[in-house]
């Protein structure tokens, strides 16, 4: 396939490293000297100095013969007018990063045909809605849901005193045997681990279950997890993700409040919020947090602009006995380690959303792609077809799948099923594989050797 | 003020009122009233000088060719002056047959049609002539319509600057359901409040009215006035179906004439679910009902339906200002009779014809209160005041905060000036109340009967006053006179001096 991708931002440079070790052709114009210099530097794609939306630019690179572009530039407009040159030259599959409001959601310039704008992706909606799904379960890590909302996947974090440490996986399994889970992988110091039934789960860990959505409740109360609601939730930063956050938790009618530093911008928030009590402070400022109840919050959520103060505040909260923190961190590659200090949940806007424009451009071969710790591993949901002739009718034994790729759940007529290794695939099944990083390419392969 | 513009509005004015006399000539001729000739007469004379004016203009205009620059404050002025001028040739039917003796009695009478207040200073509305008297009821729907034509300048100027002082007639909320320029919004509302006249007059006559009441009483409902046909008011039908035809009559106009029209225009009514002001509106109504129904239901000798029908009318008659009485409700127990003073400071909707304060600068005002509780909890809290979605700037909310101010320092002082000439405190303050409040004869407990014959002179003069600030919204009338808010009096004089 080949692709081109406009823009060498945080996106555009993850699409593009996820795209060629895939081992796509990728080209990425950029109009910065420096960031196409780091695009050189690290990644193996061609990176062309120029403007998106210019027609000889792009014909230099033979864009006729793109399958794929992907507009990812700050600029919105220029974005778009990329995606409608893209059109003209045949290009039969389009994604632009549009930020602006006003251009999403109602506007018809989203569905206008002339515009040829297949994906329209806005990272800060994106994130918020992340952090919604988190919000309602407030324990977990993080929250993937497959087979139309009937099977889920939680991320929780394993604590000291739980009574499932140091058990190994099939006593726990014993132990609740009335509900069909799986530990479907334990990622300890930043390593993804598909789990045998006599590995170990240790303090510190981090585990996957899967399970039916409807019984996640009962398995989680068995593992000792408790469910509880999520009441009051303190933001600091009115970025926009802060903005789409509280829209949502407004609908939820939890309580919100925003702590924004520039008074101007507090007022946009109030007049476009109902509910939200918007404060003009600064977020560092520990007697204000004390004095708006930071010790009862819920969850706290750091959104400014800047990672630092995110950081320190979130950290600060977390002291000030804020019951679980969020804080946004664009440079990605602090993430695993700030979790590893004792920040509940970190995440990247833009991750965020190059992971939604991957799932996107994957959506033709699979179901559903949830991307999980940051791209260490993948969760795939595929339907079987009478193509697929060498995984029907056979024992998943049999199957020889590689350590770190594992079928995790079946639906199979509306019944959601752990399977063993006796279990056999049938045409019409919805499965879903859990797999690391390092084997998504195998996950295709496999997929693709059976036409 | 330009004089040519004077000139122009109050000549297109006198034009109206002439016109108008034409229901009261037709009346007169059918009634074979000797008020005929006067009718007509005034008519044509009226006409005259309409056309005088007219003239005067066109050779004005040919003499300056210079662009008039008309300011807004120049048409607060205009609006206080039409008021003014319309009263005083309201008042030459009164003085000319014969039915007050006197000039303030015949100006206390016209102004409170124009005003909608519907105070009288007549002792025998029966054997009144029957020209006369639907003139009387003439002036009410003519100051209803006026209103209405006011309300849409308001909010159509609201763009222009120096209109901070009518921030709150032109609100967001009510604007952007109404066609932005003026002349379409008058058509648009004047057609709506003639239709909802002529809806009233035929529930009014199939209710059981002869043609005549329900003309009169149809245009004074509409204009939520009070000038009834009878001396004991709409209580002197002594009739049901009469009564609720009136109580839902009141419902009708005390609604916001902007939100029908926007949802006769949408077709769609979700927009009367989505307005607080409304809800508040009817929540009012019917708690204030239910506890008046409550308390009287021992004096009803447990009859529920008489008890709920007369708490209803009472309860919308003070709401909307409309200020008729089914019922004396002096003969209440006390607590109903505190819900029908409160009642008094409520009003109805803005955009409607009620006078008062009116449900939006309550809701305003409940709004602001709140959210400074809130700041006293989180004292960094940043707040935007909102009604239906929609923001209401900071300035209107002072505007609104002012007005309360105003309202009740008039209310204060006028109750103070009553006192000073020798009546009681109940009494005047509810007189001043319900006069400033435009609600009229159902709360006025100054006198036995509901008349203001025996009234002093001077009290009159004081009435009028209330009427015109009531009906004005007390900052029209402070321009009118130039007198910046706060400036003593002294100098009031001299500014008025020099630029007449």
């Amino acid at each position: 396939m080949r692709a081109i991708i406009i823009g060498a931002g945080k996106i555009g440079y993850n699409i593009a490293e996820t795209l060629s070790l895939e081992g796509h052709d990728v080209f990425i114009v950029e109009r910065d000297e420096e960031r196409k210099k780091i695009v050189d530097e690290n990644l193996d794609v061609q990176a062309i100095l120029g403007n998106g939306a210019d027609s000889k630019l792009l014909e230099s690179i033979e864009i006729e013969k793109a399958d794929l572009l992907i507009a990812v530039t700050e600029n919105d407009e220029l974005n778009m007018l990329s995606c409608m040159l893209a059109g003209q030259y045949g290009v039969n599959k389009t994604v632009a990063r549009v930020r602006n409001p006003d251009y999403d959601k109602d506007n018809k310039l989203a569905t206008n045909p002339a515009l040829n704008i297949d994906l329209m992706i806005n990272p800060e909606r994106v994130a918020a809605n992340e952090i919604a799904k988190i919000i309602a379960i407030p324990e977990a890590v993080d929250v993937n849901y497959f087979a139309k909302g009937k099977i889920m996947m939680l991320e929780l974090q394993i604590e000291a005193d739980n009574p499932i440490v140091n058990k190994i996986l099939r006593d726990i399994q014993i132990m609740h045997n009335d509900y069909h889970f799986l530990v479907a992988a334990i990622s300890r110091k930043e390593e993804i681990i598909i789990p045998r039934g006599d590995d170990m789960i240790l303090a510190g860990d981090r585990i996957f279950i899967i399970g039916r959505t409807d019984q996640m409740r009962s398995i989680e109360k068995g593992l000792g997890f408790t469910r509880k609601k999520v009441n009051s939730i303190m933001i600091v930063g009115g970025s926009r993700v802060a903005f789409y956050l509280a829209q949502l938790l407004e609908k939820k009618g939890l309580e919100v409040k925003i702590i924004e530093k520039d008074y101007k911008h507090c007022r946009v928030l109030a007049t476009d919020l109902d509910e939200a009590i918007i404060l003009n402070g600064d977020g560092s400022d520990i007697d204000l947090l004390q004095d708006e109840g930071v010790a009862n919050a819920d969850l706290f959520i750091t959104l400014t602009e800047d990672d630092k103060l995110n950081v320190l505040v979130a950290l600060m909260a977390k002291r000030l006995n804020a019951k679980k923190t969020i804080a946004q961190v664009r440079r990605s590659d602090y993430l695993p380690l700030l979790e590893a200090v004792g920040i509940d949940v970190t995440f990247s806007p833009r991750l965020l959303a190059a992971e939604a424009v991957l799932k996107f451009l994957r959506s033709q071969d699979f179901l559903s792609i949830s991307v999980l710790e940051q791209g260490s591993a993948e969760v795939y949901e595929i339907l079987i077809q009478e193509r697929m002739k060498r995984l029907i009718n056979k024992k998943l034994r049999d199957l020889k799948f590689p350590r770190g790729m594992l079928i995790v759940a079946i639906l199979r007529d509306n019944d959601v099923i752990i399977p063993s290794g006796e279990d056999e695939l049938l045409v019409g099944d919805r499965i879903i594989i859990f797999t690391v990083a390092e084997l998504i390419h195998r996950v295709e392969h496999i997929l693709r050797l059976e036409v | 003020m330009h004089i040519q513009v004077v000139i122009d509005k109050i000549g297109v004015l006198l034009g109206a009122l002439g016109m108008s006399m034409a229901l009261p000539l037709v009346t007169a001729w059918i009634y074979q009233e000797r008020a005929a000739y006067i009718f007509g007469g005034l008519m044509v004379l009226l006409l005259i000088i309409s056309g005088l004016f007219r003239t005067i203009l066109v050779t004005l205009q040919n003499k300056y060719t210079k662009k008039v620059r008309w300011k807004t404050k120049d048409n607060y002025i205009m609006i206080t002056l039409v008021w003014i001028v319309a009263a005083c040739v309201g008042m030459l039917p009164y003085l000319l047959t014969g039915t007050v003796y006197n000039i303030t009695d015949a100006f206390f009478e016209s102004m409170s049609g124009f005003t909608t207040v519907g105070v009288t200073v007549l002792d025998n509305v029966e054997e009144t002539a029957k020209s006369v008297l639907l003139w009387r009821s003439m002036t009410h729907w003519l100051g209803g319509l006026a209103t209405i034509v006011v309300f849409v300048m308001m909010i159509s100027s609201v763009n222009k600057q120096a209109v901070q002082f009518f921030k709150i007639k032109g609100d967001s909320f009510a604007r952007e359901k109404l066609p932005l320029n003026v002349s379409d919004g008058v058509i648009a509302l004047g057609s709506l409040y003639l239709l909802n006249t002529v809806v009233i007059i035929l529930l009014y006559k199939i209710a059981g009215m002869s043609w005549f009441e329900a003309i009169n009483h149809g245009f004074s409902a509409v204009a939520t006035g009070g000038f009834s046909t009878r001396t004991a008011s709409i209580g002197g039908f002594e009739s049901m179906p009469v009564q609720w035809a009136v109580i839902i009559s009141m419902v009708i106009s005390g609604m916001s004439y902007a939100l029908i029209f926007h949802a006769w225009r949408t077709k769609n009514l979700s927009c009367f679910w989505q307005s607080l002001e409304l809800k508040v509106y009817a929540a009012i109504t019917l708690l204030a009902t239910t506890l008046i129904t409550m308390h009287i239901l021992p004096q009803y000798d447990g009859q529920l339906f008489y008890a709920i029908s007369d708490a209803a009318f009472q309860v919308l008659s003070v709401m909307t200002t409309t200020g008729w009485s089914a019922v004396d409700y002096h003969t209440w127990v006390i607590p109903a009779q505190l819900i029908i003073i409160l009642l008094l400071f409520c009003g109805g909707c803005m955009g409607a014809t009620t006078s008062g304060i009116k449900i939006d600068r309550h809701l305003i005002l409940w709004k602001q209160a709140a959210l400074e509780l809130q700041r006293v909890i989180h004292p960094r809290i940043v707040k935007v005041l909102k009604i239906n979605r929609q923001v209401v700037y900071t300035d209107t909310v002072h505007n609104v905060m002012t007005y309360f101010y105003l309202y009740m320092f008039v209310v204060a002082l006028g109750t103070g000036v009553v006192v000073a000439f020798g009546g009681g405190f109940y009494d005047a303050f509810t007189t001043v109340a319900s006069i400033l409040g435009g609600v009229g004869p159902a709360v006025c407990t100054l006198t036995d009967i509901q008349s203001f014959a025996a009234a002093p002179t001077i009290l009159k003069w004081l009435y009028i006053c209330l009427m015109l600030l009531g009906r004005l919204e007390i900052y029209m009338v402070l321009v009118f006179f130039k007198l910046p808010l706060p400036k003593k009096q002294g100098k009031e004089n001299r500014i008025v001096q020099r630029e007449y």
